[in-house]
């Protein structure tokens, strides 16, 4: 085995439906408010599910140098909320990268060496701007109007803008972020759906632990209030398409008569570091990463195992190699997506390896106040977690009062819970694909 | 101590074709894989030629399992395919000892190919009022569109992550699964950090390397 450096976190970036920003979205957290509503970024008109979860409205320039402006048209939405959410983990690390040198927000010089910062970033499949695409698609119609290839690929296609490609790369975000910050350690892009946050964080641990890098920014972002990405999901049968007339109810976490998961926008990016490192420049210490696991459901690419013994596996392996037991956890993180399928089989997985101590532990799951936007998810999951365990404060869970009898969590209800947690267990479960990961969060101690 | 890592099988899919010595042959022979495009009409394109896979069956790689993941995208397949083909090569097919638990998967899977035919439809239709002119996009008339023509099944299987879904399927891979989309970094970010899971011993044995798009 690898000897391994210990690893900690001290800095979180997310941008959630309910809040930009650590504060803003612990303080929304503690209110219960909610982050879904009718789809303002288009009319929806056209789709059966007309509601998610849009961010409060942000300013790329507050996030980037100032030479660095003329780079945001190439950028697509999930690229920007990536470059908001570095900024944030970034700023709340007391990291003083370039941007932050050169936006003139402190003195020089930067406090992390750029050789030895790195970047592991979750991104989805990204939506191409349909009124671009469909624009230059309409000018290659033959004479009835139906497409014509030859068309597209003689004067067709030259209607797209030289570097229309370059906005939709799923590694367009980490690319961005590590020219920003100027890292230049590692850096890899994790496309694993929901599951991506966590797989990206996981291996950023990884990367640490073994001497790699000393410092990563981890986690995910994805834009999924579009036009493509709602249909597409719509297709799928993933959405509940009954709530347009109660969004805040719409999604349901491991509830009795959920229906669908919810479309949204969001992610997080959180700092890691050896603990040598923040030591060293003596940073503020949320929690330390005590242990990662992964695992896949090899029952269907599509429909997870009933039994979710992949959910248990990834659980227990991230126990494992953090070197504790189901009784040694203080605060259980499922993902729950509102999804009957991927719930049961979270459901099954966690009931599993916890048993009767899920009873005497508090619960937590953001999704039915951010909604489900891919691979940002499992970071703003995560982000709240590490919250917790530093705050010694456990809030409620929002639409998860009317529970399946099979779930055992105990989500808060109405008021936060102090709890003193040690260790707290947060997963990642895609809902397609089968890709599985969980980490174990403790609370630091020399 | 770290654990030595080994490479025991290999398999690829290739311009040149599909098998090791074939292949191994064609490459020493300096011969190329470039060719006119066919897999559509690509006459008034900027380039109209490219490395094409020619004639590939998946069912010659997965004989009666290629039924089971015939919905795969082409680049799934050659996923499977390339998989099928390193697990022979490394004698697993016999090996009855494995821990599925033990087995992951790491890809620089691109995501699959987009359902031009229908998409192109939807955004044409999208751009066309009742009284058939061409108008900038509404996205109403564009989302019924779209939902009456695009298919469920093609839509999921562009997903990045769906290669290794059907590789843990095919194998009963059950350890670290991920997909990596690094563009033409991809492959070699996979291999390498499939060697860091088996070093630091998350897992046993990995398939990993990496299928892009057609």
């Amino acid at each position: 085995m690898e000897r391994k450096r210990r690893v900690v976190v001290t800095g979180l970036g997310v941008a959630t439906p309910i809040g930009i920003g650590v504060d803003a979205f612990w303080d929304a957290l503690m209110e219960q408010r909610c982050g879904i509503a009718r789809v303002e970024a288009f009319d929806p008109a056209g789709l059966a599910s007309q509601i998610g979860g849009e961010l409060p409205s942000f300013k790329l320039g507050d996030f980037i140098p100032k030479t660095y402006r003329k780079s945001a048209k190439v950028m697509s939405r999930d690229i920007k909320i990536a470059v908001m959410c570095a900024y944030h983990a970034v700023t709340d690390a007391g990291l003083r990268t370039k941007c932050i040198l050169e936006r003139g927000e402190a003195p020089a010089p930067a406090n992390v060496d750029s050789t030895r910062f790195g970047a592991n970033i979750g991104a989805g499949l990204v939506c191409a701007d349909l009124n671009e695409l469909a624009g230059a698609l309409a000018t290659a119609a033959d004479s009835e109007g139906a497409f014509d290839l030859k068309l597209w690929g003689g004067e067709g296609m030259e209607n797209l803008t030289p570097l229309w490609l370059l906005k939709f790369l799923p590694n367009m975000l980490a690319c961005h972020v590590t020219i920003i910050h100027d890292a230049q350690a590692p850096s890899n892009t994790i496309t694993c759906g929901e599951a991506s946050s966590h797989l990206a964080i996981g291996e950023a641990y990884r990367t640490i632990a073994r001497g790699d890098a000393d410092v990563c920014i981890c986690g995910g972002a994805e834009a999924r209030i579009n036009p493509m990405a709602m249909a597409r999901r719509e297709l799928l049968g993933l959405i509940n398409v009954d709530a347009n007339d109660d969004p805040t109810r719409a999604c349901q976490p491991f509830g009795e008569s959920r229906a669908g998961t919810v479309a949204a926008e969001g992610g997080g990016l959180v700092i890691l570091e050896s603990l040598e490192h923040a030591k060293a420049r003596q940073a503020r210490i949320y929690a330390e990463f005590a242990g990662f696991g992964a695992s896949s459901d090899s029952y269907h690419w599509s429909k997870p195992d009933p039994e979710g013994r992949a959910v248990a596996l990834a659980l227990q392996k991230a126990m494992t190699a953090a070197g504790i037991g189901a009784d040694q956890v203080q605060l259980a993180a499922p993902f729950g997506t509102g999804v009957v399928e991927s719930d049961a089989s979270e459901m099954a997985g966690w009931n599993a390896v916890f048993g009767d101590r899920l009873d005497d532990i508090p619960a937590l799951t953001t999704r039915g106040a951010t909604g489900n936007n891919g691979a940002g998810s499992g970071a703003i999951d995560f982000a709240a977690a590490v919250l917790a365990v530093h705050r010694s404060m456990v809030p409620a869970s929002l639409n998860t009062d009317q529970s399946d009898s099979v779930s055992r969590f105990r989500f808060r209800q109405n008021d936060p819970v102090d709890a003193k947690i040690t260790h707290a267990v947060s997963s990642g479960h895609a809902l397609s694909g089968g890709q599985i990961g969980a980490a174990v969060i403790k609370r630091y101690e020399e | 101590m770290e654990r030595r890592t080994v490479i025991t099988g290999l398999g690829w899919i290739t311009p040149l074709g599909t098998d090791i010595e074939g292949v191994w042959k064609a490459l020493l022979a300096g011969e190329s894989g470039l060719a006119r495009t066919t897999l559509f009409d690509a006459s008034t394109f900027p380039s109209s030629f490219s490395a094409e896979v020619k004639d590939f069956a998946l069912d010659e790689f997965l004989g009666a399992d290629a039924e089971t993941h015939k919905g795969a995208s082409r680049n799934t397949q050659f996923a499977l395919a390339a998989a099928v083909k390193a697990w022979e090569h490394a004698g697993l097919r016999a090996y009855a000892q494995l821990d599925p638990t033990r087995v992951g998967i790491y890809l620089g899977g691109g995501e699959g190919p987009l359902d031009f035919s229908p998409f192109a439809a939807a955004a044409l239709a999208g751009c066309r009022n009742a009284a058939g002119e061409t108008t900038p996009l509404d996205t109403v008339r564009w989302a019924e569109e779209a939902m009456k023509l695009l298919n469920s099944e093609n839509e999921l299987e562009q997903e990045p992550n769906l290669a290794g879904g059907h590789l843990a399927n095919l194998f009963n891979a059950q350890g670290p699964s991920v997909n990596t989309l690094t563009a033409c970094a991809a492959s070699t970010q996979a291999i390498g950090e499939a060697m860091h899971l088996i070093r630091s011993g998350d897992a046993d044995l990995m398939i990993t390397g990496g299928s892009p798009p057609a």
